[in-house]
């Protein structure tokens, strides 16, 4: 979490999540595909519940599979496999279960749908035949391709005039909690009380992966009183703004020390404290408890610090926000600022803080020292002079969203009339469209009983509210087969930029119906992706498409027989922000999406200029750096960020990054291997190299249609580490591990590369395949749907639009935007 | 009645007739069914995960059968060598992803990894269904996500020590009760009015939607479910226990956190506040104050054979292992009805990673221990063709009386030479 540094922006709140959720890993081993065993009919029957049929297996039958013309040209097909495939995938002994003879050539059946699909993506992929078994000849096997994905489109478009590309989807607990806030005004954390939601083709906004259970409504249900019970609290008269400036050294945990004549601490005449220990030593001394909000709202927050003994060199404090509790401050929030030498600096910022947050200051960089006596102490230290609070703001009170639910009713005197008004109000805002007389009934209803039956206002109002939260119509983003209605597509809309629901201006152009014309849309793109709430897409998609998520997932080892001493949580903190920046600076200014594989600048501060070892930045702020020749960087390959999630922490594995590599940015997701072949176990022992290893990996056929695809790719990365530093040679304590990198290899084309410089080249000669696959992405993201091979043209013909405007990303967003795929469901 | 159910089995299989009995179809949840409730035995089954592996070769003993000769770990447990069995060559089939697979452990769901994997309900959470009304909590999610539900969701951990501690025995006051009463009748009516929802919006949904609404209105329905059951407890005094409320250890505290896991199962299982428990050992990213260890569980679980990181992981691993074996004491001392706590709860320990170093989930590390099973030996499966990890699964849901011959990729209700005790 990054804190707002300009007071007007901060009424939101940044919220950086990181799902505990280690990355794929090496999936050397791994099982059939869901059609193969679904295929597989000797393989128990799974626990499943009749009650809640998949969509697929009541999928209408397509007119596509049944045509009488269907198995006549089957006829063509068969001899093809037949000669080809049924050599491993014939009877009851077939390689992985994967049976073909029997393979029916009825696209209407679920199962049967989906293994010629996997046919097709492995036969696309040129996995399949494996490298060493006669292959197709090109036209024999553009037939065989071309038959299924035609086959495969059909029974697809079919099933979308029914049923629509998109799955009825509920809201995921990112969407849940920030449509609360802009409902009731609140900053309360709700997410957590809920499950993970799983994803589906790498995101966690797909219908058909966001399942309901009967725990994720008990959780609706106390989510709804927490932020409820918050919403009732809020009332009450605005509480003053008021400053308050606290002293270092009247801490009491520093206070007793500094009358000992300072061991640990220097008092200095300007009333500053200085401290000689970093956050590793274990010393936290600089934790506030002079102050703590006893309102949550915006506060204005200033330190007056400056380096001591720095040799007139600016230190790096850490400023950490948080709740004490018990042992020390828990920090839920953290930013990095540097502080002038000798002479007190003034860092300002400003920050959303909930209910009894302070800070804590640690300097940066300063480790365990053994100091002695700091009055004689020689070393560098940091002076923190005071602290100013100033707090709390809001936009104003109560808060705008509090006043558009109460409107000017007091909870402690209102009326059954008023209730029911207020429940009018929220409702249309709640399911956002228009909501009618007999919808609302059962609601106001609920209210009715409880006042009649003596209860509260505010505990009846309460329930109707609570009963309106968990209801399908607020927590689904329901859609009708065909064109999107206006309001549907105001949501769509919000949901993609702002991972919230839409605000007034949306659903007034909603009710007028001017929403859907191009003009209308465009400016209303431009009009989210400029406002704060933006932040929730770089968050969301890109936390997902690059699996920034994860970068919590491993700990490089930095302990003092650790190989990454160098790696710190700044480093962390600089690395995400790094491609973070990086995607805002595409989409701000349109740059072309290529700069995905390749670009001529960075977006770096201090650490990170460290690590990848360019010279002339100096400020822990990010900044836009061109980079100089032969810096080996560019693009989002080789940042840190996502070098360091494709990594495990401790070694790197080429066929992790190659496999990620393909997914993401080539848009080639490999299948993963049969499971009767056994995993690479890693020895790091230095006996052989990875290189070795995989080589004889590769001998084996059937992971050698895979691996000539993925290895080259890996091979190209194992130039940088763990934590994305340039090697040349492998780090490690023994000698005889301290093998020479390799990274030069051939890509399955024959086209050579030694470096990655020569490889992002090769990868640039296709810049459609790299703008497809993030068209791709970025239309699954916003849609919330899949897509599947009859989207090919859709997404090709998006793609062709953006040629023109050398592929800028913000005109991708357009082109999506105003494309069928997104303004159909 | 339950020793009925029991010797019927056993006469079955002694007499190799073939599995034919009218089992209780797993494919259709029969909630809490009135006669599931009188009629089995309190027996209770915990499942205990380790997420970065244990190190196989400091756990299976060279030699299978039942003089086996003690492996470094085995050691630490010796004193219950008779309460438990050490399983090897066992694995679920097509279930690879490395650390993924631990979603799978308890459901043995094929094809983790995929962009299309749908994970299936985990074997504790299918019990529940059937035995959950019995006890305040149907199931205990301690820690981690291996209890997964029909539909495929993880369902979160119960949170700190202290949290768990008071919501298994800290009763509200008076005022607390009541306004929970409230709550869970409000509850009630909010499920009604919703579904009345549910139906209007169906009737405008395509075919696929409505299925997906399905979801919705059965989850109402058990949510509901929930609630009713809820109002019956929740005037219940809980029980009493004579122990002080644990303080939560600090996050690098492994060894402290462990324990105190174990305390609490320990004493939800005492006092049948619930019969199921899952939990992981709270293996984090911080080297944990461990003498001797000065690298973090999960560097050490890449030890790519390096003797000085093997050596480490031998002596953080031995420490999770001794506060195993305490928690086995402890289950084996508490009495109940004459019988020991562990001869009435089937404890299945292990990992879901055969090798953490390869990411390998294959050759899983199992050690069944207590519940009604003839313990005291190490039964090693082929290494190149695993046996189904399901099999014990089967196993144990006949332990507790449940007639359920078929868990995810079962082939059988046991394992060969690994039978009940009739």
């Amino acid at each position: 979490m990054e804190m707002a540094k300009k007071h007007e922006r901060t009424n939101r709140m940044p919220h950086w999540i990181v799902v505990p959720i280690l990355l794929g890993f090496v999936v050397l081993r791994l099982g059939l595909t869901e059609s193969t065993a679904a295929d597989d009919t000797k393989k128990a029957v799974k626990d499943e519940k009749p009650a809640a049929p998949t969509a697929k297996d009541k999928e209408p039958p397509s007119k596509a599979s049944s045509s009488p013309g269907a198995s006549d040209e089957f006829a063509k097909i068969q001899p093809l496999l037949k000669k080809y495939c049924f050599s491993c995938h014939e009877g009851a002994k077939a390689k992985n279960g994967f049976q073909l003879d029997t393979l029916e050539p009825d696209f209407s059946a679920a199962k049967s749908l989906a293994a010629w699909k996997d046919v097709l993506e492995r036969m696309t992929a040129q996995v399949m035949p494996p490298k060493k078994n006669p292959q197709l000849k090109t036209d024999e096997a553009k037939l065989v391709t071309d038959w299924i994905a035609g086959k495969v489109s059909a029974a697809e478009s079919a099933s979308k005039a029914v049923d629509g590309r998109v799955v009825l989807r509920r809201l995921n607990r990112e969407e849940y909690q920030n449509t609360l806030r802009d409902l009731l005004g609140l900053d309360n954390n709700v997410k957590d009380m809920l499950p993970d939601d799983r994803s589906y083709n790498g995101f966690d906004n797909v219908g058909s992966a966001l399942t309901v259970s009967s725990v994720l409504i008990q959780r609706y249900l106390d989510a709804a009183d927490r932020a409820l019970a918050r919403f009732f609290t809020d009332f009450g008269p605005e509480p003053k703004v008021e400053k308050k400036k606290v002293f270092n050294k009247n801490e009491y945990r520093i206070k007793p020390e500094l009358a000992e004549s300072g061991k640990q601490y220097l008092l200095l005449k300007d009333d500053s404290v200085v401290y000689f220990n970093g956050a590793e030593s274990g010393y936290q001394p600089f934790e506030t408890n002079q102050f703590a909000a006893r309102v949550p709202g915006i506060y204005k927050v200033r330190i007056s610090a400056y380096g001591y003994q720095s040799n007139g060199k600016p230190m790096t404090m850490a400023v950490y926000a948080g709740e004490q509790q018990g042992g020390g401050l828990v920090p839920q929030g953290v930013d990095y600022f540097d502080v002038p030498a000798d002479q007190p600096g003034i860092v300002e910022f400003s920050r959303y803080f909930k209910e009894n947050q302070t800070i804590k200051i640690v300097p940066y960089g300063l480790g365990y020292n053994n100091i002695g006596n700091a009055a004689v102490w020689k070393g560098k230290g940091l002076a923190v002079q005071w602290e100013e609070f100033e707090g709390p703001f809001h936009e104003s009170w109560p808060t705008p969203a509090h006043q558009r639910v109460m409107g000017k009713v007091d909870r402690k005197k209102g009326t059954l009339r008023d209730a029911e008004q207020i429940i009018r109000n929220f409702m249309p805002r709640a399911y956002r469209r228009p909501v009618s007389d007999v919808e609302m009934q059962p609601y106001l209803d609920l209210v009715r009983t409880r006042m009649r039956d003596g209860g509260t206002f505010e505990y009846a109002l309460r329930t109707g509210l609570k009963g309106v939260l968990c209801s399908p119509d607020f927590l689904f983003l329901v859609e009708k087969t065909g064109k999107l209605d206006d309001y549907a597509l105001a949501s769509r809309l919000s949901y993609f930029l702002w991972s919230s629901m839409p605000d007034d201006e949306l659903i007034q152009l909603a009710s007028k119906g001017t929403l859907g014309t191009p003009e209308v849309l465009k400016q209303q793109v431009e009009r989210l992706l400029q406002s704060p709430k933006a932040a929730a897409f770089t968050d969301n998609f890109l936390g997902q498409w690059l699996d920034l998520r994860n970068i919590d997932a491993t700990f490089p080892d930095r302990s003092y027989l650790g190989l990454y001493q160098e790696y710190d949580e700044l480093l962390k903190f600089s690395m995400v922000k790094e491609t973070r920046s990086f995607f805002e600076e595409l989409l701000k200014n349109d740059l072309s999406v290529l700069n995905v594989v390749d670009s001529k600048f960075v977006m770096i501060n201090r650490p990170l200029a460290n690590l990848y070892k360019i010279k002339g930045v100096d400020s822990i702020e990010i900044q836009k750096v061109t980079l100089p020749a032969h810096s080996h960087r560019g693009g989002v390959l080789t940042q840190a960020a996502v070098l360091k999630v494709t990594a495990n922490g401790t070694t790197t594995s080429p066929v992790l990054r190659g496999v990620w590599v393909l997914k993401n940015i080539l848009g080639q997701p490999m299948p993963p291997p049969p499971s009767n072949v056994a995993a690479v176990e890693p020895d790091t022992r230095g006996t052989s190299t990875i290189r070795q290893q995989l080589a004889k990996h590769r001998t084996i056929d059937v992971c050698a249609s895979c691996h000539t695809k993925i290895d080259p790719v890996g091979f190209v990365l194992e130039s940088y580490d763990v934590i994305g530093g340039w090697r040349d040679v492998y780090r490690s304590h023994d000698p005889r591990q301290r093998k020479k990198v390799e990274p030069a290899d051939v890509m399955p084309d024959g086209k050579r590369f030694r470096d990655i410089d020569e490889f992002k080249a090769i990868l640039l000669a296709n810049p459609d395949q790299i703008a497809r696959t993030l068209t791709e992405k970025l239309v699954i993201y916003s849609t919330g749907g899949t897509v599947g091979v009859s989207d090919k043209e859709a997404l090709d013909d998006i793609v062709k639009r953006i040629q023109g405007h050398d592929y800028g990303l913000r005109t991708l967003i357009h082109e999506i935007v105003q494309s069928k795929l997104f303004l159909t469901k | 009645m339950r020793n009925s159910v029991l010797s019927r089995r056993t006469f079955l299989r002694a007499a190799g007739v073939a599995m034919a009995l009218p089992a209780l179809d797993a494919m259709t949840p029969p909630s809490w069914s009135a006669e599931a409730k009188t009629a089995l035995p309190r027996h209770r089954m915990v499942f205990i995960n380790h997420g970065l592996g244990i190190h196989a070769p400091f756990l299976f003993p060279e030699k299978p059968g039942r003089e086996y000769k003690l492996s470094p770990y085995l050691e630490v447990l010796k004193d219950f060598r008779d309460d438990f069995t050490v399983f090897s060559g066992l694995s679920h089939p097509d279930v690879g992803g490395g650390h993924g697979a631990g979603n799978c452990f308890l459901t043995a769901a094929p094809g983790q990894g995929l962009a299309t994997f749908r994970n299936t309900i985990s074997v504790d959470q299918m019990v529940a269904e059937r035995i959950g009304g019995e006890t305040r909590y149907d199931t205990m999610v301690l820690a981690g996500s291996l209890s997964v539900t029909r539909n495929g969701v993880a369902l979160p951990g119960w949170g700190r020590p202290s949290n768990i501690f008071s919501r298994l025995f800290l009763n509200g006051t008076p005022k607390e009760v009541k306004a929970q009463v409230v709550r869970l009748h409000d509850g009630q009516s909010i499920m009604d009015v919703v579904q009345g929802s549910a139906k209007k919006l169906q009737e405008s949904l395509g075919a696929r939607d409505r299925d997906k609404l399905d979801e919705y209105f059965t989850a109402v329905r058990d949510c509901e479910k929930h609630l009713v059951k809820g109002q019956d407890w929740v005037q219940k005094p809980k029980p009493k226990v004579d122990v002080q409320a644990p303080k939560d250890p600090g996050k690098a505290d492994l060894v402290g956190l462990t324990q105190a896991n174990y305390l609490l199962m320990h004493l939800a299982l005492q006092t049948d506040s619930t019969r199921l428990i899952t939990v992981e050992t709270p293996y984090d990213e911080i080297v944990p104050p461990i003498p001797g260890v000065d690298l973090a569980p999960h560097a050490l679980s890449h030890h790519g054979q390096e003797e000085k990181k093997l050596a480490q992981l031998r002596i953080l691993e031995t420490e999770v292992v001794k506060s195993f074996h305490d928690f086995l004491a402890k289950m084996k001392d508490t009495k109940e009805d004459g019988e020991s706590l562990l001869d009435r709860t089937a404890i299945l320990w292990g990992s879901h990673l055969g090798s953490a170093n390869s990411h390998d989930n294959v050759n899983l590390p199992i050690v069944l221990a207590g519940g009604k099973f003839k313990h005291g030996q190490y039964l090693a499966f082929d290494k190149n063709r695993n046996k189904p990890l399901c099999n014990i699964f089967v196993g144990m849901l006949h332990h507790l009386g449940l007639e359920i011959d078929k868990f995810g990729s079962s082939t059988g209700t046991s394992l060969p030479g690994f039978e009940l005790k009739t």
